[in-house]
């Protein structure tokens, strides 16, 4: 796997370096964009910034500048999706059905990524989508793609209890209603069901958890960060009392911060849909003597964060987090929700990503992710 | 001959010859003057003389051994060198300075103990700047700073003393009191090999001068049958006349001045 | 005026630095997120030396053996590093403007650190590319000086042009990786790392870091009046019995395996080998002989003090690296006020 995601990388590189020579020649083989989209009938929608945006009445080929509403996309409509964010490595692409797995990947505006931009217009797509929380930075963001594309870009609110209007908002824009209202019912019904369940949890039996990130485990974000909201959400207490940083998130903290916090539950972060080692983090952790006095390790209450297709909690924050509430709530307090998880999470992949999960499958996902494994 | 250099030649890579095909000796007690214009290869002669330019044609025997075999060390015991006062970039003290001169007789790994501080006390002392020995090189005088270096070059206890230019940029008091120096150190049975562009110097200072032009030597012997009119005017290409005048009380009572003449045709 | 060379009241600066260090490495020792009330502190160490009855938890032995001990010592060993090897280099080089990473070492680190992550190396396999990858720099910024004017009469500053450009030439390659890399957690932690910090170290690190560190400082101490003497001009040091190349490729190896084996546990400490060096000067002079040992002591001293802030005044860690330049940055420019004797 190693040498798969560094020959992935070299080639990466080599690209990287031929580009650069070439578009100091320039390109040969111009291409005439046909301009297609002034003939066809268009309309004036409100987005969920309270922006006005023009578009057309017929969208067929649409590209999101981040990968929340790359899964978003993909989830309701993938025959629509016409590019990925990044690329996905191999052991994840089994979940993408077949005819999707080799779109190509353009990158997009998120972290410090940048898109190809003249690569995006010879595809020249219908809509931009920017899924995820609306403030001044992605609204000033989408007005300046808007106006260095000159394609309209709509803003979605993704955040979790928002999820079923942001499937709703899209079915209408897209023209898929009736599937946008089967995933959004879904979406409503998690969401309100855990949300009643967690009230009922009384405050001493709320445990404390740790959420481990950076390939130490000694990143976090602290609650209150859109990074976290599904531990907010089940009502667990996270132990992180650090300042809320915006964008890409993540602050260091020393182990010796974390031994104070002394946690009931860690949940370590794989390292992301690009490649690395499966369950890095939660492998370092759960042998590292250093970290055995820790309450959950010596508890064996150290779960690693299930990350097929799409990370279930963070990283993306996508709409994988409605499995993830489910599978956190049954986590941390079985007593209160009582979900069948095998179930619900089959159930999940089916409904949203039109795959049937096999019963090794289920296990294999969840191997390092379920009480009493470590 | 406690120095001769032999048909030396020397040139940087793949660059044409700046000095070729040197030879001359010197004696104990011997002060070398070197007379020419700029560029003529003076400084590079001394820099082959100091092993810091190495020759590749010709030997430089010293006592009669070859330089080129010997160490910088061991060279540095019997050459020292003082250089045109420039400044340091950090921020040495006169002392700091002078002790560097026992370096050659250190080993690698050692540093100065209180005998080599002894020594280099008594090479301030010499030069009559003792009371400069706490004062920052900085902050002294162009010509203090040139006694500073060379005491340093008297700390390294080697007999034979290479110097470049010890009176440039020095007003008239600061050029005697260095020429001074050099009279007695020769007196002393030091060897000075020494360049300079004023050659009055060499009357005052000098047993012996050489005369360079384009990388070759071309002529050596006394101040007084060297310098003439009709060398010095060749040299420098300008009129020049030697004149002398009778002092009393001088060493000899008769002085030589050269005096650069400026006819109204040169002027023009 | 005072004398730099033998004085009874240098060596009285001496056993003040190290009275001072001894102090600030205790006190480090009580201070922590975690709490640990002295006297456990005290009796946790102790019982290293002697057996005492277990009356503390296994929580706080933890804490003040595998967290706080190897981050001490990583302090002491990484500031004194970055300061003397940046005092060899500004006295190689003549130049008090000179830093560690002249010849591109951090450049090297900061190129192997982070192509260790794209590849999702473990800790260990990181570490060793940052060293690796900052030896192969500073080689390759030698070779480029020996190519192109080994012989010449500015060998030095071809030297630091090399140093420039092989600099260039890695940070390209850096940029490169970090556009490769992962945004949403590879990207992050190459950012942390070249923001530097010590919140990661644990003491196989320290053990790894040791030996290069203290063989490379014993190495300079060896030939400090060498060193003392090439600080006047190559020129000059040739004439006064100095194996010019002979030294200079001492100082350039021992400065880089030290710099390097610092780095790679630490990631990107900006200022201590600018500032501290100039510290010592202005307190023990210029020599070499004096300067090698004293910014030793104080780098070691202002990192970990610099450590203990990062580590101690919020929950969240301050990377380092920011607090070297925020500290060093300004406190420069009140040394270059105060500064009476000038640097020429």
């Amino acid at each position: 796997m190693f040498e798969k995601s560094m020959s992935v990388r070299l080639i990466g590189l080599f690209t990287v370096l031929i580009f650069a020579a070439v578009s100091f020649t320039g390109c040969g083989n111009q291409r005439v964009i046909t301009d297609s989209n002034m003939a066809e009938e268009s309309r004036l929608i409100v987005d969920h910034a309270g922006r006005s945006v023009t578009v057309p009445v017929e969208i067929s080929k649409v590209f999101s500048i981040s990968p929340v509403g790359m899964i978003l996309m993909y989830t309701l409509a993938p025959e629509k999706l016409v590019a990925w964010n990044f690329t996905i490595a191999s052991e994840h692409k089994e979940f993408i059905l077949p005819q999707y797995r080799d779109l190509p990947d353009l990158g997009g505006w998120y972290a410090n990524k940048t898109c190809n931009t003249e690569e995006l217009l010879k595809i020249n797509p219908d809509l931009f989508i920017s899924c995820g929380a609306v403030d001044k930075t992605s609204i000033s963001l989408a007005e300046r793609i808007q106006q260095q594309m000159g394609i309209p870009v709509v803003v979605v609110n993704s955040e979790l209890n928002k999820l079923d209007q942001a499937y709703e908002f899209m079915g209408d824009l897209l023209g898929v209603e009736g599937r946008a209202g089967e995933l959004a019912a879904y979406c409503r019904s998690t969401v309100d069901d855990v949300a009643a369940k967690a009230k009922q949890i009384p405050g001493e039996k709320r445990l404390r958890v740790y959420y481990a990130e950076g390939n130490q485990g000694l990143e976090t974000d602290p609650a209150g960060s859109q990074h976290t909201e599904v531990l907010d959400f089940v009502g667990g207490i996270n132990v992180a009392d650090v300042p809320v940083k915006g964008g890409m998130g993540m602050t260091s903290v020393s182990l010796e911060q974390v031994l104070s916090w002394n946690p009931d539950v860690i949940l370590t972060a794989s390292m992301g849909p690009m490649g690395g080692e499966e369950g890095m983090v939660y492998n370092s952790i759960t042998a590292d003597p250093r970290w055995s006095t820790i309450k959950a390790v010596k508890e064996q209450r150290v779960y690693d964060i299930p990350d097929k297709p799409f990370n279930w909690f963070d990283r993306p924050p996508s709409v994988n987090r409605i499995i993830g509430v489910k599978w956190l709530a049954n986590l941390l307090y079985p007593d209160v929700y009582k979900y069948d998880l095998k179930a619900e999470v089959k159930d999940f992949f089916a409904k949203f990503y039109h795959h049937n999960l096999s019963d090794q499958e289920i296990d294999d996902l969840l191997a390092r992710s379920k009480a009493g494994v470590n | 001959m406690i120095l001769s250099v032999e048909d030396i030649s020397f040139a940087y890579p793949r660059r044409p010859d700046l000095i070729n095909g040197i030879s001359f000796s010197v004696d104990k007690g011997d002060v070398l003057c070197l007379l020419g214009p700029n560029g003529t290869g003076k400084t590079t002669l001394l820099r082959c003389l100091l092993g810091i330019n190495k020759i590749k044609r010709g030997r430089i025997r010293i006592g009669g051994r070859d330089i080129s075999e010997m160490s910088a060390r061991e060279l540095a015991r019997l050459v020292a060198y003082v250089p045109q006062a420039a400044s340091v970039a950090f921020p040495y003290q006169v002392m700091e300075l002078v002790i560097m001169g026992r370096s050659p007789h250190l080993g690698v790994m050692s540093t100065p103990t209180e005998k080599d501080m002894e020594i280099a006390r008594s090479a301030l002392a010499r030069t009559g700047i003792s009371h400069l020995q706490y004062s920052l090189f900085s902050e002294i005088s162009g010509g203090e700073r040139q006694l500073v270096l060379i005491s340093r070059a008297l700390a390294q206890q080697s007999n034979i003393l290479i110097m470049d230019e010890p009176t440039a940029s020095l007003d008239y008091g600061n050029q005697t009191r260095i020429l001074k120096i050099v009279h007695e150190l020769a007196s002393k049975g030091y060897t000075i090999i020494m360049t300079t562009h004023f050659p009055n110097h060499a009357f005052l200072a000098c047993n012996k001068v050489a005369i360079m032009k384009k990388g070759i030597i071309a002529a050596i012997g006394s101040p007084e049958e060297i310098i003439t009119d009709d060398s010095l005017s060749d040299l420098y290409t300008t009129d020049i006349k030697v004149v002398s005048t009778k002092v009393r009380g001088m060493l000899s009572e008769e002085v030589k001045v050269c005096v650069p003449l400026m006819t109204l045709e040169a002027a023009r | 005026m005072q004398e730099h060379v033998h004085n009874s009241r240098l060596s009285h600066k001496i056993l003040l630095l190290l009275m001072a260090l001894t102090i600030i490495f205790f006190t480090s020792f009580l201070l922590g997120r975690y709490q640990v009330m002295p006297d456990m502190v005290i009796t946790i160490l102790l019982s290293k030396i002697i057996s005492l009855p277990q009356t503390w938890t296994d929580n706080m032995e933890t804490v003040v053996l595998q967290l706080r001990f190897p981050r001490i010592i990583a302090a002491l060993l990484v500031g004194g590093a970055l300061a003397s090897s940046g005092a060899a280099y500004q006295s190689l080089f003549k130049n008090p403007l000179v830093s560690p990473a002249i010849l591109g070492v951090s450049a090297g680190a900061g190129f192997g650190a982070s192509l260790g992550m794209i590849l999702y190396y473990p800790w260990w396999g990181i570490q060793i590319l940052a060293f690796l990858f900052a030896l192969l720099a500073v080689a390759a910024s030698f070779l480029v000086s020996q190519i192109f004017g080994g012989s010449s009469r500015n060998s030095m500053t071809v030297l630091i042009l090399g140093g420039m450009v092989i600099s260039a030439l890695f940070q390209a390659m850096l940029s490169c990786v970090k556009y490769l890399a992962d945004p949403l957690d590879t990207l992050p932690a190459i950012t942390f790392w070249l923001m530097g910090g010590l919140s990661k170290v644990t003491n196989s690190d320290v053990l790894f870091a040791f030996f290069p560190i203290i063989l490379s400082c014993i190495g300079l101490y060896l030939i400090r009046w060498q060193v003392n003497v090439l600080s006047i001009g190559e020129e000059e040091a040739i004439t006064l019995g100095v194996n010019v190349n002979l030294m200079r490729i001492i100082v350039v190896i021992c400065a880089t395996l030290m710099t390097a084996a610092a780095v790679s546990i630490s990631g990107i400490i900006g200022w201590v080998g600018l500032l501290i060096p100039h510290m010592a000067r202005m307190l023990v002079g210029p020599g070499f002989a004096l300067l090698l040992p004293v910014s030793l002591i104080m780098g070691s001293g202002y990192l970990l003090m610099v450590d203990n802030v990062a580590r101690n005044l919020t929950a969240m860690e301050i990377p380092l690296g920011i607090l070297t330049a925020l500290i060093g940055a300004p406190f420069f420019v009140f040394l270059l006020s105060k500064v009476k004797r000038g640097w020429t």
